[in-house]
């Protein structure tokens, strides 16, 4: 039956382009997009329990990186797009290493000043990024072949999103998912088992920059047009959201909620005018009320379907208990 | 020298926001990053009693005092008192929350506009000894100095201080000893608002008012860090550096390099000494 439904969601997946329009198709592609965002930060913020304030950060250098190295160094677009994710990555070593490295939530500060910087810096480098003008990023060409419509760029967008959704699914659940599991819920526990606390919080800081930076890569080409305004503390916040709303410790929430928060506001059009607000209630409230998210709701209610079932503490499972400073 | 002497009045502030931070951080062990917004706030309810009322300046600095600190009591009631038993990264979020609340709320009644803040004090330099000083920053120093000697009497001396001090140190043990925990936390938020929401008054005339004005705050955030995240002199300490380097910075080499320095000196202190100028050890206690 689980076979049967997975051949059937990829076929769907594949042939989805047949059924959209052009603009369905576009947010289609968005959607892809904010999940390797929110893939990259649930392995950060859901599992690790550390916060980045400065993702857009991340992923303005990966759209930056990536259309430059196209447009001026002629690199082709299928290496370009990881190496913007690399460039990310590297940076964020620069940031993670000394933030991470003591107790304490100073990644969160330091992030907070770093995504400033980065739109400071994508502001006034004009002779590099054109400075508030923007960018204008061409669709890729793939040895002859052309992925100037919304249709054929979203294979590009798929393979890479389903890789990388693969990817963190194993992740989660190997040893090294373990660790960061355990570094959240508690750091001396973790540092007594004999885990390399700074090591481990550095990687899952640079995976999760690398995520952003490539989703960065892919959504140049896509919107044909990038400036520094796309890429700041509102942005942050909002991929920050979408693992709140989906189910911040979980894979599939973290597909939910990118899904749900870009979809809704190409649906709520009329508010327009109210969606920081609406999205800034609808976080707090998330949080008080809803702390495992979507996904963390109905796997509690598929759970209570169940009496008879034996309940397996998930490894989701985020401690209440505060840790005493 | 004249770098200096205007980059203190600019340290001066930050130290004002970087005390908001560290009470509430000191009390509650929230990382709060809306502490900018409050600046924010404060400075529009300024600028709107100044508008329909024109209060004397003691009077409107009294009411945005008071006003600030009852928003702060709501924000705990509404948002804290519930994830008070919340991981800290989930309460981070929660001031994110905030942030984004205030900001947003105050574009839709404000508008994105910069208001100019009519000035309190007397804007013009003068000349003494070599340097020009104005009247408003001497009387911005001055107030904020008082605003300081005010809450280390406050925490030194009074009872509720003394009451604040003891749950910081162990919440635990206070609540054993009757002090009510959730008061303490209250009261923190209300200072720490009312602190905010001041500075934002005395910084108004300075920047002007507009709803992004809370960048300020992320300054700040740099001062606190380099001064010591869990010391209250170490915010006064660390506001006044920043403001200081951060002016000598614009001076001597150019403006874009003086934004980002509060950014680069936050990283040289984490790798150099991460606890801060006057921070003391953090033992993790199990």
């Amino acid at each position: 039956m689980k076979r049967v439904l997975t051949i059937a969601f990829t076929v769907w997946l594949l042939v989805l382009p047949l059924f959209l329009g052009r603009y369905h198709m576009y947010v289609v592609n968005l959607v892809g997009i904010s999940i390797i965002l929110a893939l990259g930060l649930a392995v950060l913020t859901g599992f690790t329990g550390q916060i980045s304030l400065g993702h857009a950060a991340f992923f303005g250098i990966g759209a930056y990186a990536s259309a430059l190295l196209t447009s001026k160094l002629a690199i082709p677009f299928w290496l370009s797009f990881p190496l913007g994710g690399i460039l990310a990555a590297l940076i964020s070593l620069g940031i993670g290493l000394p933030a991470l490295r003591i107790r304490g939530h100073y990644l969160a500060l330091a992030t907070l000043g770093f995504g400033q910087i980065i739109q400071l810096i994508l502001i006034h480098w004009d002779s590099l990024t054109n400075g508030p003008r923007g960018l204008v990023v061409a669709r890729p060409t793939l040895g002859g072949l052309k992925f100037s419509s919304d249709s054929s760029y979203y294979y590009i967008i798929l393979i890479v999103a389903a890789f990388l959704t693969w990817f963190s699914w194993n992740l989660v659940r190997s040893r090294i998912g373990r660790a960061f599991i355990s570094i959240r819920d508690s750091s001396v526990a973790s540092a007594s088992l004999g885990i390399n606390l700074t090591r481990y919080k550095v990687v899952a800081f640079l995976l999760s920059s690398f995520f952003a930076g490539v989703a960065g890569g892919l959504y140049g080409p896509l919107v044909k047009f990038i400036d520094p305004l796309g890429f700041g503390l509102w942005q942050s916040a909002l991929y920050l959201m979408m693992i709140v709303v989906g189910g911040m410790a979980s894979i599939p929430g973290a597909l939910i909620g990118a899904v749900l928060l870009t979809v809704l506001p190409e649906i709520l059009r009329g508010f327009a005018e109210y969606r920081e607000l609406i999205y800034g209630i609808a976080l707090l409230l998330c949080l008080i009320f809803m702390p495992s998210g979507i996904y963390g709701l109905f796997r509690d209610i598929g759970r209570k379907m169940k009496p008879n079932a034996i309940v397996v503490e998930s490894p989701e499972r985020v401690l209440s208990e505060k840790e005493a400073v | 020298m004249q770098l200096i002497i205007s980059g203190l009045t600019v340290g001066f502030l930050y130290a004002l926001i970087g005390l908001g931070f560290v009470i509430i951080y000191k009390a509650t062990s929230i990382l709060n990053i809306a502490q900018g917004e409050m600046v924010m706030l404060g400075a529009f309810i300024g600028y709107t009693l100044n508008l329909y009322f024109k209060l004397p300046f003691p009077v409107l600095f009294l009411s945005v005092f008071v006003l600030t600190a009852l928003f702060g009591i709501l924000i705990d009631l509404i948002a804290f008192r519930p994830l008070r038993h919340a991981p800290e990264s989930t309460l981070i979020m929660a001031t994110l929350a905030i942030l984004i609340i205030i900001q947003s709320g105050a574009r839709l009644v404000w508008g994105d506009d910069v208001y100019p803040f009519p000035p309190v004090f007397n804007p013009m330099a003068k000349r003494v000894g070599g340097i020009f000083i104005t009247p408003q920053n001497v009387w911005l120093m001055i107030i904020a100095a008082g605003l300081m000697a005010a809450l280390f009497v406050f925490f030194q001396f009074t009872k509720t201080g003394k009451a604040m001090r003891a749950t910081q140190q162990r919440p635990e043990t206070a609540s054993l000893m009757g002090i009510s925990v959730k008061r303490v936390f209250s009261l923190s938020w209300a200072i720490s608002s009312a602190l905010g929401g001041v500075t934002g008054v005395l910084v108004a005339p300075l920047l002007g008012v507009s709803p992004s004005m809370g960048w300020i705050g992320i300054k700040a955030y740099a001062a606190v860090i380099l001064g010591g995240f869990n010391s209250l002199p170490g915010a006064v300490v660390g506001g006044l550096s920043l403001g200081i380097i951060e002016n000598l910075a614009g001076g001597y080499l150019s403006s874009a390099v003086k934004e980002i320095t509060g950014f680069f000196v936050l990283i040289l202190v984490l790798v150099i000494r991460p606890t801060g100028l006057l921070g003391g050890k953090v033992v993790k206690k199990v």
